[in-house]
């Protein structure tokens, strides 16, 4: 028997062991079949690892006419819940969830250093711009493409591919889109900010879904999505202004990481939570702390560990 | 070697069940399953999935407790079918755990790009995942994205394209089987497999 045989094979039984009802017939062959030999292990763990790779319910999303019940649904995981097999009764309370985003067969990291951002061509000719000291994870899989910000700022430029959604994941919340240009940027810890700048996104935060069209513009914190008015600086971003209306210090303190060579701490965390409202040149970090030591009668002080912001 | 006392806890509380309940189905299947197949099942799924080795034999370890327990109050319709069920989930919850105490922003500025040869062969293995999903006959595209993506039944499936069942069934069979000579393999090249 060929490889091709046997992987033929292990497509058959993927196919019947993901279907709602379940012959008991089945199921003896199936185990038969799995029994016999090892390399039809092999090839049913891989066959299904192919199906079960995740996020099935993104390519539905149509973001200029989708329900937010519909995207509720994606975000929460819930569409990705299939109806299992019928096992025996005692079996079933355990088979409540589907199969989750362990998946990861080919995941390449781009990173970039402070102050140096980087342009990435993605193999599907989407285009990513990443701002400094930040990284993404990016990974195409059959059903979707899929990107973790694990740090930093990227702008994205994501061709059509109304079969595989494009989904940008920053720990929280996730962004999903299928073909659009927009601005994905990883503030502290538990907050990002999305701006749109060509078609439609779906931002979605814990159970919380946004959709968000060009022109505009969200911040999330935790769970919470709150949309706030675009600004020229945000369209711009790669001048390097920040504008901060009413936004904890950290934000600010994170966007100078971006260009910062120098590590920055605050370490009283009532400091480090304090609003702020101004235009501050981050791809100038000395000058945008100095601004800080001005406005906030903060002190700013150089110490072999980095730079401190207290009191 | 864990393999062996994972055996023998099984036959040692095996007797004990056999002796209390001679006709009870699922402690028969409990004398006659071989064990090690079905670990070597969950093994080679959750390496599959993209996890490491100790964790695959940690799920697979824990798998089979539980896949134990629910044999003895029953014989589930298929063994190893619900051994890759309890995998899956044992699965889901790890990453959940992992996320919730959740690796925190790295703040090393320590360069991660990958090495060229390491980017080439990403490349190389993603142009012929494209190549596959294009390759695949637009039929078998939409017979493949509806059962899969969209969870259309088979039966719908072939109403509203104007094919048997049957022929679902081929479309799917095919469709995967493309994708899967696409994403080949890591691990079997990594095993010096051809």
């Amino acid at each position: 028997m060929t490889r091709e045989d046997i992987d033929s094979q292990a497509a058959f039984w993927v196919d019947r062991m993901n279907r709602p009802v379940f012959d008991p017939e089945e199921g003896v062959a199936f185990d038969r079949w799995m029994g016999s030999d090892p390399a039809h292990r092999e090839a049913y763990a891989a066959m299904s690892a192919i199906w079960e790779d995740d996020v099935p319910g993104l390519a539905r999303l149509d973001v200029s006419a989708v329900s937010p019940a519909a995207v509720a649904e994606i975000c929460t995981g819930e569409g990705r819940l299939r109806k299992t097999m019928i096992f025996a009764a005692a079996a079933v309370a355990v088979l409540a969830v589907g199969i989750g985003a362990v998946t990861r067969l080919m995941p390449h990291t781009y990173s970039s250093t402070p102050g140096a951002g980087a342009t990435i061509a993605l193999a599907d000719g989407s285009q990513v711009r990443l701002g400094g000291n930040s990284a993404i994870t990016v990974q195409y899989l059959p059903w979707h493409r899929s990107i973790e910000l694990t740090r930093g700022e990227a702008a994205f430029d994501v061709v059509r591919d109304t079969s595989r959604p494009f989904a940008v994941d920053t720990g929280g919340a996730q962004v999903v889109v299928l073909g659009t240009a927009f601005h994905v940027d990883r503030l502290g810890k538990d907050a990002m900010a999305v701006q749109v700048s060509r078609g439609a996104v779906q931002v979605c935060a814990g159970d919380r879904t946004e959709g968000l069209a060009a022109g505009q513009a969200a911040r999330i914190s935790g769970k919470v999505i709150h949309r706030v008015a675009l600004q020229e600086e945000d369209r711009n971003w790669e001048a390097g202004w920040f504008v901060a209306h009413d936004v904890p210090l950290s934000d600010l303190v994170e966007k100078l990481r971006r260009y910062s060579h120098r590590a920055i701490h605050i370490p009283d965390p009532g400091i480090s939570k304090r609003l702020i409202v101004g235009r501050f040149k981050v791809s100038e970090p000395e000058a945008a702390l100095e601004a800080v030591r001005v406005s906030y009668g903060l002190k700013v002080i150089e110490k072999s560990g980095g730079i401190f912001i207290t009191s | 070697m864990r393999d062996v006392s994972e055996k023998s806890f099984i036959r040692h509380r095996l007797h004990e069940e056999d002796s209390a309940n001679q006709l009870d189905d699922g402690s028969s299947l409990l004398a006659n399953a071989d064990w090690h197949a079905v670990r070597h099942a969950i093994v080679a799924y959750v390496l599959r999935k993209g996890q490491p080795r100790d964790v695959a034999e940690d799920v697979a370890q824990e798998s089979l407790y539980k896949l134990v327990a629910y044999t003895r109050q029953g014989r589930p319709a298929s063994l190893y079918g619900l051994a890759l069920k309890i995998a899956g989930n044992s699965l889901i919850d790890r990453v959940r755990g992992e996320t919730r105490f959740g690796a925190p922003v790295d703040e090393t500025y320590a360069c991660e790009a990958p090495l060229p040869d390491k980017v080439a062969e990403d490349r190389q293995q993603l142009e012929r995942l494209n190549a596959a999903l294009e390759g695949i006959p637009s039929l078998r595209r939409a017979v493949l994205m509806r059962r899969r993506v969209e969870n259309q039944s088979h039966a719908r499936i072939a109403a509203e394209l104007g094919l048997s069942i049957a022929a679902v069934e081929k479309h799917i069979v095919r469709g995967l089987g493309d994708l899967r000579k696409a994403m080949a393999d890591r691990v079997a090249r990594g095993k010096g497999k051809s």
